[in-house]
Parts: structure tokens; C-alpha cells; sequence
């Protein structure tokens, strides 16, 4: 499973690397720090590519950051969405160490509850909540706009993951982080399906991306792996070319992982031709 | 490329490795603030640096040199000092004081104040923000606010440990006392800030004059107007209230 391998270890990679720096930061402030040149002291919110986004509306208006937010955010949020534009949210499925996390309890939540993992939440429901993430997003950039502050960090369960030891983390987001925390237990990548702001802006790449996935209906044997092997519960064997929001481009769907049949399910530039054709 | 998840883990760290790369190199990489604050964009003070961008990071010689205020004269403010005060950051105000009794606060915000008010710049704090004694002392002693408003801010401004009895002053930790009044007498300027501080709570108010008390920074003479009733009354029940609950 060779695409699994190399996502789990750049996943891993940049996990240590947020860790890292994270603890770095502390560290800095305390007057030590690791020795690590490029890591310097940044902080967590200079690192997080979210804090371009919703720093845009300042920096446009007022020609300043957010509080908390400087440059590098804005410098790493435009290199992934130019990613995003050709490979889709791939940060989401590949990068993000919060998607990482989630992933790696919900590792646990299948061995507990083996078939009945993911069944948590009925379809129906499922189908009303994946609008929620993007309440979150409009949420967070109109505050963030009127404010001019980074209120999105209170209730940031990512952020109170690698900032627990801090003291800076609001108590609204141990419980968000705890509520996450048991939800990936039940539901796989609960926070990424139904609450990121970021996933939600990356996701609507998926709508005009380069490179989406793709599947080969003539060559489709109808098995349905590839559903259940989608951590953001796409139905991806009633379709041909998956457009869906939702999709973080883990490949865990494709012909290279799940799927038994070579050359179906892969993420590929379609050809316009191929597209009317299929229509 | 064949491989697509070679080509996802090669687009994804080039794309972030450029990203960084090219904004390193042409030295727009930042993960600090600049500590150049943001300018007022409108009104007469269009293009003055804007006391409400001060962060928690800024230093107190960030303020000198955004400001012109000396960093002796800020750490004295706010009740620090150390050999180095210019090195002082504005959120070592929120680790040493933060959050006091009745949910008011000593922090960024209040040196944004303090700084507005130093500088004659407009800035509208938070409510729960208060000055320490001494700051107002400060901006008084420098001519930097007048009399009038001097009384108004000393209204709601705490007396931190070590800023009047000469002590040595240290960053560390420590509880504020509400400002002078030694003598727990309720006069016509006490204020419901003073009340609290000396144990007069919601519940005995409420129970005494069945209104609830008013804003903390009001005092009995501004109630008294407000509600109607006697200044001897309020002045005597409360005293009462005060002298149960020392």
C-alpha cells in the first residue's frame, strides 16, 4: 500500500514539525530554544496558513495582519491553495496534524467498536451537518473582520491541542478539543466533516481543480470500497468525477489504494473531451 | 508522474518549500510582528501610529520608539522593573496582573490606554480595562491629562502593591488593592468599585434598597441621583453594609 505510506509519513513529518515548533515557541519565550535555524520562535498562529485567510479582509482594507497573524501565514496560505488549485485540499488529507490527530484516535474507535464505527451519525443528518463547517467559515472571517482579532484561536480545538501546556488556551477550547477528541472515537475526521473553517474554504478547490479524482464507470466493478474507505464519507461510486467539498484528496479511494481494479479510481487531469463524453 | 502520491507529498512540500524560499529570500518571511503599529486611517489624527495595534509582543521599547514614551516611565506605570525594562513585553502586564477582583483587567489594553492618553491619540478601551494608581499618577505629574480627568480614571484605578510605599518593584505576581480609602468611610464619590472591595455584595445591596447596585466605576452621589433617593440614606445604609462585612 504505497500510497498509504507516503501519506502517513509525510503526515508524520509535518505532525513532528508543528510539535516542534510549538514547543519551540515556548521554549523561546522562556529564553531557550531548540537550535533549529528555519524554526526560529514562531509562533503556532505564524504557521497556520487559515490565519492568510482570514487576515485578507485587514490586510486589503487597512494594509495590516490580524493580530497574531504576520507574513508567513499569508506566504504559506497562498502556496496551498495554489497546491489546492491543482491537487485540491490535499493540505487537509496529507498536512494538516489536526486531521492527523483525528485520524489517529478515530484508529482507536474502530478497534472498539470494529462495523459500527462511522455509524454514529445517520446520512440524512450527515447531509444537513457537512453545511456546517462553512456557518463556521463565514463565521469566523465576518468576525475576524470586525474585530481585527484572531477569535477563531479560543475555540480552535487544533490550537489547544499543541498549545495545551501554554495556559493560553480558552476553556471553550479544552472542550472542543475534548469534544473532537471523543467524537473521533465514533465518526472518522468529525472536525474536519463538520466544523474546520479552513477545510471548508480548501474544499471549494474540489469545484474547479486540475487534478480531480476521477472514476471509470466502464471499468467500475461496483464493490464499494472506495465509499468506505473515504474518511469525509463521500459516496464515490455513484459518480464519475468527484466534485464534492468534502474531498481532502487522500487517495485512500483510488485504484493505487482500495480499489481491487487497476486504472479505475485515480486522480488525473480529465481531458475536456473525456468530459463531454461522458456526459 | 505516475506515482500520485509521490506527486501529492512533491507538490505539497515544494509548494510550501517556495513559498518560504522566495518570501525568505526577498525578506518579506515574517513569524513577528514588524512593532510598527498600524497608522489611524481617518480623522485629525490621520497617519499618527494607532496606540490600539500595540500587541502583547510589543516591548516597552517597541512603545519608545512607536511612541516616544521612555520604558522607565512605562514599567514605573504599571508597577515593573528590572535592569532591562525596555526589554519588557506588554503581555508580561497580563502574567503579572491580568485579571483583578470584580472581573477588571491590567493588560495589553490598559497600556494601550495608558498610551493614548500619554500621547493625546484617541483609543476607546475595553470596560473591564483599568489603570494602575500610579500610571494616573504619572500622566498627571507629566501634563499629559488634566485634573478633570485624572479624578475620572482614579475613579476606577487600583493601587498595585509596590507602586506608593517605595517597595522594590518586581514583576512577580501579586494582588491589587482597591485605591485609598483607608478609613472604609462611604462618602458621596465612593464608588460601587470601593463598596465591592470592602465586601458590600449584589444580594445585601439588593436586600437594603431592593435597586440593584450601579456600574462599578458610579458613585453613591451618581446613584443617588439616578434612583431618587436621599443621599443620608444610601450614605448610612451602606456604611452599615460595609461595617457588617469588615
Amino acid at each position: 500500500m504505497k500510497t498509504e505510506r507516503w501519506r502517513r509519513s509525510i503526515q508524520i513529518l509535518f505532525f513532528i514539525l508543528i510539535a516542534l515548533i510549538a514547543v519551540n515557541h515556548t521554549l523561546s519565550e522562556s529564553g531557550a530554544s531548540i537550535p533549529i535555524p528555519f524554526l526560529a520562535d514562531a509562533s503556532l498562529h505564524a504557521v497556520c496558513p487559515f490565519g492568510g485567510v482570514v487576515t485578507v479582509f485587514k490586510l486589503v482594507t487597512q494594509g495590516g495582519f490580524v493580530q497574531k497573524i504576520h507574513e508567513s501565514s499569508l506566504v504559506l496560505g497562498i502556496a496551498v491553495f495554489a497546491a489546492a488549485i491543482l491537487l485540491g485540499p490535499a493540505f487537509c488529507g496529507w498536512i494538516c496534524p489536526f486531521g492527523t490527530f483525528q485520524e489517529f484516535v478515530s484508529k482507536f474507535g474502530r478497534k472498539l467498536l470494529g462495523k459500527k464505527f462511522g455509524k454514529l451519525i445517520p446520512k440524512k443528518l450527515d447531509g444537513i451537518l457537512k453545511y456546517l463547517r462553512y456557518a463556521v467559515l463565514i463565521w469566523v472571517v465576518v468576525m475576524t473582520a470586525i474585530s481585527g482579532k484572531l477569535i477563531f484561536s479560543d475555540i480552535d480545538p487544533y490550537y489547544a491541542l499543541f498549545q495545551f501546556w501554554t495556559g493560553e488556551v480558552a476553556i471553550a477550547g479544552f472542550i472542543a478539543l475534548g469534544i473532537v477528541l471523543v467524537m473521533s472515537l465514533f465518526v472518522e475526521r468529525p472536525f474536519c466533516r463538520y466544523a474546520c473553517p479552513y477545510g471548508a474554504f480548501l474544499g471549494l478547490t474540489n469545484l474547479f481543480r486540475f487534478m480531480p479524482i476521477h472514476r471509470n464507470a466502464s471499468t467500475c466493478i461496483s464493490c464499494s470500497k472506495c465509499d468506505k474507505a473515504c474518511s469525509m464519507g463521500i459516496e464515490i461510486s455513484n459518480k464519475t468525477t468527484i466534485r464534492d467539498p468534502r474531498c481532502i484528496s487522500c487517495l485512500l479511494c483510488t485504484s493505487d489504494a482500495v480499489c481491487p481494479v487497476s486504472n479505475t479510481v485515480e486522480m488525473k487531469v480529465i481531458p475536456y473531451q473525456e468530459i463531454r463524453n461522458a456526459k | 508522474m505516475r506515482n500520485k502520491a509521490a506527486l501529492i507529498a512533491a507538490v505539497l512540500v515544494l509548494s510550501l518549500a517556495a513559498g518560504y524560499g522566495i518570501s525568505k529570500a526577498s525578506g518579506y518571511w515574517k513569524t513577528k510582528s514588524s512593532k510598527n503599529p498600524m497608522k489611524i486611517s481617518q480623522g485629525k489624527f490621520a497617519g499618527e501610529n494607532d496606540p490600539g495595534d500595540i500587541r502583547g509582543s510589543y516591548s516597552f521599547d517597541d512603545i519608545q520608539a512607536a511612541f516616544g514614551i521612555p520604558p522607565e516611565m512605562t514599567a514605573a506605570a504599571f508597577g515593573l522593573t528590572g535592569n532591562n525594562p525596555g526589554a519588557l513585553q506588554a503581555k508580561s502586564l497580563e502574567n503579572t496582573w491580568g485579571e483583578l477582583e470584580g472581573g477588571m483587567e491590567i493588560g495589553t489594553d490598559a497600556l494601550r490606554l495608558f498610551t493614548a492618553l500619554w500621547t493625546g491619540l484617541p483609543y476607546i478601551a475595553e470596560e473591564t480595562t483599568v489603570l494602575p494608581k500610579a500610571a494616573v499618577d504619572i500622566l498627571e505629574t507629566y501634563q499629559r491629562i488634566d485634573t478633570g480627568k485624572a479624578a475620572e480614571l482614579r475613579l476606577t484605578a487600583v493601587k498595585l502593591p509596590n507602586a506608593a510605599a517605595g517597595e522594590e518593584i518586581s514583576s512577580e505576581p501579586a494582588q491589587p488593592e482597591d485605591h485609598e480609602t483607608p478609613d472604609r468611610m462611604v462618602r458621596g464619590l465612593t464608588t460601587f468599585s470601593e463598596l465591592k472591595g470592602w465586601g458590600v455584595t449584589e444580594e445585601m445591596w439588593l436586600e437594603k434598597f431592593d435597586i440593584p447596585m450601579g456600574s462599578r466605576s458610579a458613585s453613591m452621589k451618581d446613584w443617588a441621583e439616578d434612583t431618587g433617593l436621599s443621599m443620608s440614606e444610601i450614605k448610612s445604609s451602606s456604611q452599615e453594609m460595609v461595617d457588617s462585612g469588615a
